[in-house]
């Protein structure tokens, strides 16, 4: 429905130009949420703008629907008006002149399917009815709350049903209460109408709470692709891992790869340690291996020897409600573990520690 | 571009267009405004070079005969003083006298605070003419009727003012800049942050201590660049030098450039009022200069911390009466010649204020001016003017300002700076090279000659005033317009128009009431057949007929006031609404 290849965008400023944009590929199956995730000025922005057509990209293609609206070297450029959209921008951009009713119908009385005025009352209503703004329509836009003025942004995207919904950031702006309703019901709203949405924000737990996809993006790249669980569970990249919550990472040398498993063993301070080889290396190579401080398991006492089973100190300890937020040491080198809470545990505490082979993976090549 | 063959790859193209709105509309713009304000200049520097009698089109010859006979007369060092002094002290007077009145305004507790400030905003509306007019019957050496009282009452052996000297020509001038300087100083005193003055007051400073060494330093840089603006303003003034300057024996520049090519004998010597107006553009340029120098100082000493507060007011105690006797001075030298101008225009012929004149009073004159078809012709092209400039200026203007800010690229920058360029083009001048550039054409001799000298005029004023309101205008309110699939003019006209509507309101109606004020561009181009209000009143005046100048400079008060007034009113409801 959506597809987005070896996009580039320089801007150039006086001090010189930055490349936003540097070869972004992607493609968004009919009715999939994919969500761009980055922290800001990584460039998730102005590829949903050249998406948009309010960017103008400097190299690659863009196909909206079955449709190609951007080719560089096929010289092809639809206008922004001209590409079947919807939009959500972070400051909801409710026009302050109109009302409710007006901002809903503008799509229809001025955009690309032009309809009757009789049939403009049917789906204004039916759009405001799916954001439960139902009995609002004629209040003008100043007097709206945050998060009304959010639900008219997104009646306005979605009223001329456009074959893709883009949402720039559009909790951001809401108090953290609304925002974690709001991402219910967009989730919701956009499953039920199954449109083909692409999500841009920099709030980790919006794209992994409501995305099929996620992209992580970083300087213009993306960095690992794939469902949110295997974004945050395995990361394949130091950067991810870094920016999804907490990691603990290890440096090791390659000491055998299991050929057509994907699997391999990784001589570290704290032992020999199974894990997914997901990157193209050899025996003999030196790697950072990432992984999540709840991957532990706590093992029983006499299980140490086992396959990536290891003996640690509790160094200093939080209680966190949820769970207890630990450090450990294995051979003077530091982790962070997350514990069961209901087991007592005591700082100094030695407690046998197991990493299923699965839960850790290269993030870099050294 | 060729056509796409896309049989390789079974994407169809979406609909899409050649060159978009943008691209058409921007190279356009340009052209017109390279066309108002370039071409004229150019022409002007041509004509500079031309023989004697001979016309830009005429002959390739060039000369410097202008510029030996412009520069290398000893008169000419007199004009250029002339200019200097009478803008100079115009503008120290006044700007005394405004600072004295913000400053009373803003930070006293001084009483009739707001009828003040409305009376200030309401002045917009009273042309130069007026007060020019209005202190000659006041104070011209003969019968002026303050000079008679004052002779009567102190029996004196002469009249003790005469209108007819540079010091009036500034006093007067002076007078009638303070309201716009009151406007540009007043957010500066508003906006001052009063922890400044208090910690002055905490180092044990008193009052006039803390003015002297934190105020006056910080407000310095404001206070000259308003002052040069002024002067810039000042050194093309036409009206007040035109009426007095010339008996007085003072001409000015602009007057005497206008005098060049607006003979009331012979021909016009357009060669040298063209080698004249150059230098009053480079004089006006250099004044330009040192404003933007002017204005960084400024920026780099801002007083304004954006940060809200109420400024304490400073208890005037005693001084409050010193204070409101200042205040009533200054109103009723402004009110003083339009009660004079009220006055002559209900008599049949000019007399001193007595019980005998008032038997005589009555609106024969109003009638007998307003039933001329020659007035009548002057009010029609008056409406055609005014409205179309107001019209033309501002739609001009909102297009240059959304490329201005919203654009990227250097034709949006050239365009800018073109839009402002008019500001530093003296009006005389300008009417002067628009004359020349279209005096073979048959838009010479028309209403729209003048339109199109003044659009130029107020294109500077126009576009500033626009992108000052787009800038907090948030693009995403653009933007989700194009996303909804409205085009680019549907989005500036939907979207855009609405929201900066009472911002172009005000705009339109500043250029409204300046439009009909001006003389220099209407005297300057005019012909029989496109004389307007302010070049017919001049006419009338030149001819004596005071009491029937009178009764139509009054119209055209009331007239601007009746259409300004209302428009103000709804425009500042409409921004409220909004806020």
């Amino acid at each position: 429905m959506l597809t987005v290849q070896h996009l580039e965008k320089t801007f150039v400023t006086d001090k010189g130009s930055v490349r936003a944009v540097d070869g972004v590929c992607f493609n968004v199956p009919p009715g999939e949420f994919y969500t761009l995730l980055g922290p800001s000025g990584c460039g998730k922005t102005t590829t949903l703008q050249c998406i948009a057509g309010l960017e103008m990209p400097d190299e690659g293609e863009i196909i909206l629907g079955d449709k190609l609206v951007f080719s560089k070297t096929k010289k092809i450029l639809v206008p922004a008006h001209r590409r079947d959209i919807g939009m959500v921008f972070q400051s909801y951009a409710i026009w302050p002149h109109m009302t409710v009713f007006e901002n809903v119908a503008f799509p229809l009385l001025h955009g690309r399917r032009r309809i009757s005025r009789s049939a403009v009352q049917d789906r204004v209503m039916k759009a405001l009815h799916l954001v439960q703004l139902t009995g609002l329509e004629n209040r003008p836009a100043p007097f709206l709350s945050g998060g009304q003025q959010q639900r008219v942004a997104l009646a306005r995207a979605i009223v001329d049903e456009p074959k893709v919904l883009l949402l720039d950031e559009p909790l951001s702006n809401l108090d953290a209460k609304l925002r974690e309703e709001m991402r219910f019901e967009l989730r919701d709203l956009v499953l039920r109408l199954h449109i083909t949405t692409l999500y841009v924000t920099h709030d980790q737990i919006e794209a992994l709470s409501m995305s099929d996809r996620v992209a992580v993006m970083s300087n213009g790249k993306i960095v690992q692709e794939g469902t949110p669980r295997e974004i945050y569970l395995t990361p394949r990249d130091r950067f991810v891992a870094d920016f999804l919550g907490k990691s603990n990472f290890l440096e090791g040398r390659v000491t055998e790869i299991i050929p057509g498993t994907g699997r391999g063993k990784v001589e570290t301070v704290v032992g020999p340690l199974h894990c997914l080889i997901t990157l193209e290396v050899q025996p003999g190579d030196t790697v950072l291996l990432g992984f999540r401080p709840a991957a532990f398991l706590v093992a029983k006492d006499g299980c140490a020897g086992a396959l990536n089973t290891f003996r640690a100190q509790i160094s200093s300890m939080t209680f966190a409600g949820d769970y207890l937020e630990c450090e450990v040491r294995v051979q003077d080198q530091p982790l962070r573990v997350l514990l069961d809470p209901y087991q007592e545990f005591k700082t100094g505490d030695v407690i046998s520690l197991h990493i299923p082979q699965d839960r850790l993976a290269t993030v870099a090549r050294l | 571009m060729e056509p796409i063959s896309l049989a390789d790859k079974s994407v169809p193209v979406g609909r899409q267009t050649l060159l978009t709105q943008q691209q058409i509309v921007l190279p356009l713009l340009t052209l017109v405004a390279i066309v108002l304000v370039a071409a004229p200049l150019m022409i002007l520097l041509r004509s500079s070079l031309l023989p004697a009698g001979a016309l830009p089109f005429d002959t390739l010859s060039v000369t410097f005969r202008n510029f030996a006979a412009a520069y290398g007369d000893p008169a000419t060092l007199r004009l250029f003083l002339n200019t200097a002094y009478y803008a100079g002290g115009s503008v120290f007077l006044g700007l005394i006298l405004a600072t004295v009145l913000t400053w009373l305004v803003e930070r006293t507790d001084m009483p009739f605070r707001t009828v003040i400030k409305v009376t200030m905003f309401a002045n917009m509306t009273i042309p130069p003419l007026a007060y020019a007019f209005g202190w000659i019957m006041l104070l011209n050496p003969n019968n002026g009727a303050l000079n008679v009282w004052l002779k009567n009452l102190f029996r004196l052996e002469q009249h003790p003012f005469d209108v007819y000297t540079l010091s009036m020509m500034i006093f007067i001038s002076a007078t009638e800049l303070v309201p716009t300087m009151f406007v540009m100083l007043s957010g500066l005193f508003r906006n001052m942050d009063p922890q400044l003055e208090k910690a002055g007051a905490v180092s044990g400073a008193n009052y006039f201590k803390t003015a002297r060494y934190i105020m006056l330093p910080l407000l310095t840089p404001g206070l000259l660049s308003v002052a040069i603006y002024m002067a810039m303003i000042m050194v093309q003034a036409f009206e007040i030098p035109l009426v007095m300057g010339l008996t007085a024996g003072v001409p000015v520049l602009s007057v005497y450039i206008y005098l060049l090519s607006s003979p009331e004998g012979g021909t016009p010597k357009y060669g040298l009022a063209a080698a004249f107006g150059i230098g009053l553009l480079v004089l006006a340029i250099i004044l330009m200069v040192v404003y933007y120098a002017a204005t960084r100082t400024a920026e780099r000493f801002r007083v304004v911390t954006g940060k809200g507060f109420r400024p304490k007011r400073i208890e005037l105690g005693h001084w409050r009466y010193p204070a409101l006797i200042f205040t009533v001075v200054y109103f009723v030298a402004m009110i003083a010649p339009l009660l004079a101008l009220l006055w002559t225009s209900l008599l049949p012929f000019y007399q001193l204020p007595s019980v005998m004149a008032l038997n005589r009073v009555s609106l024969k004159n109003y009638l007998t001016v307003i039933s001329g078809t020659k007035v009548q012709q002057a009010i029609l092209n008056t409406f055609i003017l005014v409205f179309s400039t107001a019209t033309l200026a501002m739609l001009l203007s909102g297009l240059i300002s959304w490329f201005a800010v919203r654009g990227k690229g250097k034709l949006t920058r050239l365009l800018d700076m073109i839009a402002f360029s008019p500001l530093a083009i003296p009006r005389v001048v300008m009417a002067i090279a628009i004359l020349l550039l279209y005096i073979r054409t048959p838009l010479y001799g028309t209403i729209w000659i003048i339109v199109l000298a003044q659009v130029t005029a107020y294109l500077a004023f126009g576009t500033r005033t626009v992108n000052g309101a787009l800038i907090q205008i948030h693009p995403e309110l653009e933007n989700a317009a194009i996303a909804c699939g409205a085009s680019w003019l549907t989005t500036m006209r939907k979207i855009l128009l609405p929201l900066l509507w009472p911002h172009f309101l005000n705009a339109w109606l500043w250029i409204v009431a300046h439009s009909m004020r001006d003389l220099t561009l209407a005297l300057t181009l005019m012909s029989p057949d496109n004389v307007v209000l302010s070049s017919t009143l001049w006419v009338l005046w030149s001819f004596g007929d005071v009491p029937r100048a009178s009764a139509l400079l009054m119209l055209m008060v009331v007239g601007l006031l009746v259409i300004v007034l209302p428009i103000q009113l709804y425009a500042a409801k409409k921004a409220e609404g909004q806020g």
